[in-house]
């Protein structure tokens, strides 16, 4: 799918549209872009892009700014340098500001943290996230269901989310992340403490959300998963790109059989405390 | 026992390292002390400063003379004046009663208390009681205490003189569950989906204050709709009555804004929010009356919106203030919301929250 060459490791990527990619419309773009929190450098001069209904998975080991540069995206943080660009940019500057509220409705952001309301049913918690999008009362409660049932909580809808296990709270997370139908969905970390059976059913999930054309952002240090939802992949460490690509296509350059391989040829071995 | 020395070593070394733990145990304890201990030295040592006393002489009889001599040595604060400015000034607050002498001998000796001092009555009469003689006791006409409110129709009930403070501990308990519930969602990551929400700012920070406010308006409207039901308290003036409420309530409301900043944590900010609020109702009167305190925490009373809230309450409900002498305690209350809500926001502003 994706044939954009490798960079060099500790080298800012400077990451343009495949060629393959340039007929659909690019979503998201981020352009230099650097966030520091005192002497700490979080994001370093990060270029990055993504199409409409294209996936890209966010690896890195922790502390390696994946976070960070999701909340950058979605317009939660504002960078010191260069900056994010949401659904094009085609009438100039700003227009595709991710603080502008046209744009946001465009994203869905599930955070790491576990963003629901415990006292909250979950079809309150729900509904509450499709109101605040703006969905329309006419499919309000279409969508509120729809998304309940992808996340396969149906059955506990009227239930308060704070009798929920850690599977039932993440899946939460994602139904009132999609419940506005976003063109591009940001998930942090979606299946962090969750059962191997939680983790599947919520992958199946965003499988399924990829196939109806969402684009999607997924940040995990779990290469299986990024492998397995991705099309392409994006390793970063200390707040930089090291390699992006074609996950198949990065294994082959660096001579690797998988992603878990290439991400500790990258990334080394040593503890990132 | 190796392993529970361990435990409690290791508990001891939380606790050490918990600030706020260790305010609640060391520097709370010691603040109440400072507080009680002020406020019984002063009763002990006689601190309190003078009871405030009005004297309305209309006669020019001896004996009248004699009383008015009496009471001005007596070590009260005097001051002489007409019924009305007497009148106004226990209103207001300014005395805690008036001593009305008529110019028929015949007449009752009028004692004109401020209906939350009503303890110090007794001391009040015996002083006039004790300014003649016993050979002249006989001369001494009756002494008829009134209380100087809205209406005398009938007695005011003790409740009516609580209620105040009491709305007062419910706005209190609303801004404290408000805070804490803010630095909730901020633990929680729901404040972060807010803020990735289409969405402004001022939408959320509006949003979150219109809900404590409401709650405090809420609040305070059913338990003082409990207190005319059950406990048969009269609300004379009702506008003035929810001006004071709103405006207490806005009070409150901005101050949630900068009690949600004490901490990073739930805990940390419930403790020290309540450690806050605790202050606040202490010295603004609503734990112990402001006439038993010594002078100088009477004027530190100031700094503590508690104290205006009361003084608004109390001059919608019996104190029978203008609009225009209601108009600094609400003022106050008012100028003390925005200016703690505009702090509290700059710090969550500066704190990357917001």
């Amino acid at each position: 799918m994706d044939s954009s060459p490798l960079v060099s490791t500790g080298q800012p990527s400077h990451d343009p549209p495949p060629s393959s990619e340039l007929a659909r419309p690019t979503l998201l773009r981020v352009e230099a872009v650097s966030k520091r929190f005192g002497r700490l450098t979080a994001v370093d001069a990060i270029d990055l892009h993504v199409s409409a209904g294209e996936s890209l998975a966010l690896l890195g080991p922790n502390g390696a700014g994946k976070s960070t540069l999701m909340q950058l995206i979605a317009g939660v943080l504002q960078p010191d340098t260069g900056r994010v660009v949401l659904l094009g940019d085609k009438r100039g500057n700003g227009d595709g500001d991710p603080r502008r509220a046209a744009v946001r409705r465009a994203l869905g952001f599930a955070p790491q943290a576990l963003a629901v309301y415990p006292q909250l049913t979950a079809r309150e918690n729900v509904l509450f996230f499709a109101r605040l999008y703006g969905v329309r009362a006419a499919v309000l409660e279409q969508r509120v269901k729809a998304s309940l049932e992808i996340a396969d909580l149906s059955s506990r809808a009227g239930d308060r989310a704070a009798t929920f296990s850690g599977g039932m709270l993440r899946r939460l997370n994602l139904a009132c992340a999609i419940v506005h139908e976003p063109k591009l969905l940001l998930l942090d970390e979606p299946t962090v403490g969750v059962d191997p059976h939680s983790r599947d059913h919520l992958l199946d999930a965003i499988a399924q959300l990829r196939q109806r054309g969402m684009a999607l952002i997924y940040s995990t240090h779990l290469m299986e998963e990024g492998d397995r939802l991705c099309d392409r992949v994006a390793v970063l460490e200390r707040g930089r790109v090291l390699v992006s690509g074609e996950c198949r296509a990065l294994c082959q350059e660096h001579g690797v059989s998988g992603l878990a391989a290439l991400f500790m040829r990258l990334t080394g071995k040593e503890l990132r405390d | 026992m190796a392993t529970a020395l361990l435990i409690t070593l290791k508990d001891l070394r939380l606790l050490s390292r918990d600030k706020m733990a260790l305010f609640w145990v060391l520097v709370f304890p010691l603040g109440f002390a400072l507080f009680f201990g002020s406020v019984m030295k002063a009763g002990i040592d006689a601190e309190t400063p003078p009871l405030s006393v009005v004297l309305v002489v209309e006669s020019a009889q001896p004996v009248a003379e004699a009383i008015a001599h009496a009471l001005e040595h007596s070590g009260l604060e005097t001051r002489r004046a007409s019924r009305a400015a007497a009148s106004d000034a226990v209103r207001l607050g300014d005395a805690v009663a008036f001593v009305r002498i008529r110019d028929n001998a015949e007449a009752p000796i009028e004692l004109g208390m401020d209906p939350s001092h009503k303890a110090q009555s007794a001391l009040l009469v015996g002083l006039i009681k004790a300014a003649l003689a016993p050979e002249a006791q006989a001369q001494l006409p009756r002494i008829d205490t009134t209380r100087v409110v809205r209406s005398a129709e009938l007695p005011r009930s003790g409740f009516e003189i609580v209620l105040p403070a009491m709305l007062l501990w419910g706005i209190l308990g609303c801004a404290a569950t408000f805070a804490v519930s803010l630095v909730s969602e901020r633990s929680a990551g729901t404040l972060l989906r807010l803020r990735a929400a289409p969405i402004s700012r001022a939408s959320i920070l509006a949003g979150k204050s219109l809900a404590c406010l409401l709650a405090c308006l809420l609040d305070v409207l059913i338990l003082s709709l409990m207190a005319r039901w059950v406990l048969a308290v009269r609300i004379d003036d009702l506008p003035k009555y929810l001006a004071a409420l709103l405006a207490c309530s806005v009070c409150f409301t901005g101050l949630t804004m900068v009690l949600c900043t004490m901490g990073r944590t739930e805990q940390a900010v419930a403790g020290a929010g309540w450690a806050t609020l605790l202050v606040f109702a202490m010295v603004g009167g609503a734990m112990v009356p402001l006439s038993v305190m010594p002078k100088w925490l009477v004027q530190l009373s100031d700094v503590s919106p508690v104290k205006w809230g009361i003084w608004a309450l109390e001059g919608a409900m019996w104190r029978d203030l203008t609009w225009c002498e209601l108009l600094r305690p609400l003022g106050l209350l008012v100028g003390f919301g925005v200016g703690s809500f505009a702090l509290g926001v700059s710090v969550l502003v500066a704190w990357r929250e917001l």
